[in-house]
């Protein structure tokens, strides 16, 4: 069930009616449990055994670390007497290393099935190039991808990993982890949730109200239109060029990238805004994932403001537990110590160490998380090459703008850096949209080398949109852009309450004309193909 | 809480206005099958004696009007372009909730056609988008095998995509507000088209040798469609209008109808085969302006004909016209004296380009419609005065 289906309006629909309708206000839960799991098996019944073995051996997973802990520390309590401190030491890194152990298995469990679907032929493809010639081939295997099992694994590893850090209690009640896994608004392309901002939320009972309501609305219509008057029709012109990219010429690839932009960030933050918007309805506030990439004044900064819950995800359980690992701090010291370390340039770059190294193999792991192929791995390594640099260079960046007298709280110089972030954004998506790594610096090389605008706007209208549907996609990218910054300059997030800053009149004829204008002018119906939500294939 | 509520109400009912409105009239169809579909639905009820049925031969071969300044007897073509045999029952059935004619003249085919032909999404289209919502238009529409159901009932889903042609769906708006604020339509669903693009050498019936098996699911449809019309007592003429059968699928077509026939009166349903009577009806290469379709110089000849044979053969003329119906049919019939000089400049014209342009080697030209646009009445309205 496509998100942004008619199909999928009248589940949202649904289930709101029948959730605040439930007498029991207590098991109103039960009502989303249902919906998630009807949500999970009309989009793929084949999937759902995955999604099931990830909830069961997570929540057993959990409850075995809880109550290994607890037991222990029971037990400690009750023989601390008779135990000195190395004793306890000794004891307490036992059990640590049980628990330890248990997450282990767990987390290798889920993320092995991930890794063996997502991985297994482009591993085997690899092997066969090298060991081919010697006669051994390894077999590609017809797998599939289960509906969201990137997000799902992350946000159900991320609980375990809580539980064992003690964040947060272990679920006892194993329908309520479930709904946690497949809570339906998020399981195709998130928001990642924690268990501690989420589980409560999904728990309590809700009573309707107006504001929530008028809210959620606004937000899913803001999200339609998105998704289906801006990214569905623009995807048309992408997937011509980049089918067969050697046809078109450097300007038609620069604006193919720009187009891409757009489209990207139109289809995955107005799928976010459907979820969010659908899960307000309920109640129910799931955390933001995109607030305004493209206004970034820095790479860091786009990664804080570009698929926020995956960043968040990152940070908490691969960068920290790397940056401060015995391994990245002894290999800091060491650097200090060394001869390198005792220079001015050296001692900073031993300081920073642990955690640019650290943030480049977690943008490796990004990488590799949008797919098998080597121009995902290229495309994590620029971006972690790029944050890598920046925090090793940024003593020399702060002396070079005292030299040159850059005031960095100007506008100017804030403009600068939002051009050129977004620059060296959009070489990273020449990643995604090239065919593979050479395909994407090949299209890099064509944007420099290869520009002719007359040859370049005579391709551009033969993508296969009319010059309407341009004028459409650049009132709508403005739209998006005005928007975006009255957010940014107010502070505001939520379009509904942008919107409640205006006068009644104003905002009903607004929402008006939204309406109208995703009527008329949205992809949709027999003469569209819906294109599907980007980060569905994930 | 009431003010909230009467603000949500106020935009939803807006909306539904809004689209609603936008849906009749700018994302419609602008085309002539809805002009003459519309003017199905404004004839008065129980006034047709005779309704035209089946595919695009019909409209372009018989001329109601003509029919009507010539034999008295009033008649409507209720026909589709490429309407397949799939869709004649409900089609009977919704042309029985208005009228109760005398006779129903079925031209046979749609019965002739592949099963990939008999549901296609136009073909059901053209027949669907002017339907009001019923039994019959649920039963039509369930017989697809497609998801996007929704966009039969609601052609909003299908024709939104207009809004990047302003210009014709414009036109097209003002053909249909033309039409609604007369009351019914002016020349009866008329239609037919200039110039010729009639390719190979024409044959006649007695060239053709031999007859073809009719598809298995057409052949089927067809059965079914025979048996409701026995049940039902249907007062039905199944014929074959004439064709030019210059190419290999018209002659197919011929063959394939000549079982077809066979079938039809084995149900003894009467077949008439003006295939073969193109002599008689005085029927030449220059009546064509395509394989499959007379233009208006052969509409008029097969209109005398046919008009003659149906007055002959069955007792039609049972409506009673009232003062009012039976002026505005006479006016019908005087604008087809209007209609036919503008025809003849209008194809005139069209037929010098089309040389023109063959002789400077350019490419070839497409026939024009002729149907009753806003612009055409005006024309005739002039050219009456």
């Amino acid at each position: 069930m496509n998100y942004s289906s008619l199909a999928f309006m009248i589940f949202i629909a649904a289930v709101i009616i029948i959730y605040y309708l439930f007498p029991a206000k207590k098991y109103q839960w039960t009502v989303l449990l249902a919906a998630s799991i009807f949500f999970y098996l009309y989009s793929g019944y084949r999937f759902a055994a995955f999604v099931f073995f990830t909830a069961f051996t997570i929540w057993l997973a959990a409850l075995a670390v809880q109550g290994m802990r607890d037991r222990s520390k029971a037990w400690l309590s009750e023989h601390k007497a008779q135990m000195d401190r190395s004793q306890k030491k000794a004891y307490k890194k036992q059990v640590k290393k049980r628990t330890g152990w248990l997450l282990f298995a767990a987390l290798a469990a889920n993320f092995g099935i991930l890794i063996f679907l997502k991985y297994y032929n482009f591993a085997a493809g690899g092997l066969n190039e090298l060991f081919g010639p010697l006669g051994m081939r390894a077999p590609f295997l017809r797998l599939f991808l289960p509906l969201g099992i990137s997000f799902y694994t992350f946000q159900a590893t991320g609980y375990l990993i809580d539980v064992y850090r003690g964040n947060v209690s272990a679920q006892r009640n194993f329908l309520k982890f479930v709904l946690f896994v497949t809570f339906f608004p998020q399981i195709i392309q998130g928001p990642i949730s924690s268990y501690g901002q989420l589980s409560d939320q999904l728990l309590a009972p809700h009573r309707p109200e107006y504001e929530r309501i008028k809210y959620g609305l606004e937000l899913i219509l803001w999200g339609f239109l998105k998704k289906l008057v801006i990214a569905d029709r623009a995807v048309t012109a992408i997937d011509r060029v980049t089918a067969n990219y050697s046809l078109y010429n450097g300007t038609t690839i620069l604006f193919t990238v720009l187009l891409y932009a757009l489209q990207l960030y139109a289809d995955f933050s107005g799928g976010i805004d459907i979820s969010r918007g659908a899960a307000q309805m309920l109640g129910i506030d799931m955390v933001e994932n995109f607030r305004r990439p493209y206004l970034s004044t820095s790479i860091n900064d786009y990664w804080r403001r570009w698929h926020i819950t995956l960043g968040v995800w990152m940070k908490n359980y691969i960068f920290y537990p790397l940056a401060v690992s015995k391994l990245f701090l002894g290999a800091g010291k060491s650097m200090q110590k060394s001869r390198l370390g005792r220079t001015g340039a050296g001692a900073h770059i031993a300081k920073v160490f642990p955690t640019s190294v650290a943030s480049l193999v977690v943008f490796l792991v990004v990488g590799l998380w949008h797919g098998a192929n080597g121009k995902y791995v290229a495309f994590g390594v620029w971006n972690g090459l790029i944050i890598m640099i920046s925090i090793i260079l940024q003593p020399l960046y702060d002396k070079w703008k005292k030299v040159l007298h850059i005031n960095d709280r100007s506008a100017g110089w804030h403009f600068l850096q939002i051009i050129r972030t977004f620059l060296l954004v959009l070489v990273g998506y020449m990643f995604d949209i090239g065919p593979d790594f050479a395909g994407a610096m090949n299209m890099l090389g064509m944007c420099f080398a290869n520009q002719n605008l007359p040859l370049g706007l005579a391709q551009i209208s033969g993508l296969g949109l009319a010059g309407a549907d341009y004028g459409v996609l650049a009132i709508g990218a403005l739209v998006i852009l005005f928007v975006s910054l009255r957010q940014e300059k107010l502070g505001i997030d939520s379009p509904g309450l942008l919107l409640s800053a205006h006068r009644p009149a104003l905002q009903w004829i607004m929402l008006f004309a939204g309406f109208l204008i995703l009527a008329v002018f949205g992809v949709y119906g027999p003469d569209y193909n819906a294109a599907a939500f980007v980060y569905m294939q994930f | 809480m009431r003010k909230r509520a009467a603000r949500i109400a106020s935009l939803v009912i807006a909306l539904i206005l809004v689209l609603g409105s936008a849906q009749k009239y700018f994302f419609a169809r602008p085309d002539p099958q809805a002009i003459r579909s519309s003017g199905f639905y404004m004839e008065d009820k129980n006034s047709l004696d005779v309704i035209f049925m089946g595919a695009s031969e019909v409209y372009a071969g018989f001329s109601s009007a003509q029919a009507y300044g010539e034999y008295g007897f009033t008649s409507y073509p209720y026909a589709f372009t490429a309407n397949p045999v799939s869709l004649w029952k409900n089609e009977l059935i919704e042309a029985g909730k208005r009228q109760k004619p005398s006779l129903i003249v079925m031209e046979i085919n749609g019965a002739l056609y592949n099963s990939g032909e008999l549901f296609g999404d136009d073909k059901v289209r053209r027949f669907t988008d002017d339907l009001p919502l019923s039994a019959n238009k649920i039963d039509t529409v369930s017989k697809l095998g497609t998801d996007e159901k929704i966009s039969y009932y609601l052609p909003f889903f299908k024709y939104h995509s207009r809004w990047k042609e302003p210009v014709k769906s414009f036109s097209g708006m003002q053909d249909r507000f033309c039409l609604k604020a007369r009351g019914h339509s002016l020349l009866r669903g008329e239609f037919t088209k200039t110039g010729s693009a009639c390719r190979g050498i024409r044959k006649r019936p007695g060239q053709i040798k031999g007859s073809l098996f009719l598809d298995t699911q057409a052949r089927t449809y067809l059965v079914n469609f025979l048996d409701y019309c026995r049940e039902n007592k249907i007062p039905i003429l199944f014929v074959r209008f004439p064709h030019r059968m210059g190419d290999p699928r018209g002659i197919t077509m011929y063959k394939r109808s000549r079982t077809a026939a066979k079938i039809i009166r084995s149900y003894g349903f009467p077949y008439l085969d003006l295939e073969g009577r193109q002599e008689r009806i005085g029927l030449d290469g220059n009546d064509y302006y395509n394989n499959d379709h007379l233009n208006r110089y052969g509409q008029k000849k097969l209109t005398s004909y046919l008009g003659a044979y149906i007055k002959k053969h069955y007792d039609i003329g049972h409506v009673v016209l009232s003062s009012r119906q039976k002026r505005q049919w006479q006016e019908s019939a005087d604008y087809m004296e209007y209609f036919d000089r503008y025809y003849r400049e209008a194809d005139a014209r069209f037929r010098q380009a089309q040389l023109n342009a063959r002789l400077k080697g350019e490419p070839y030209r497409a026939n024009a419609d002729v149907y009753e646009t806003r612009k055409l009445v005006r024309r005739l309205e002039s050219m009456g005065k």
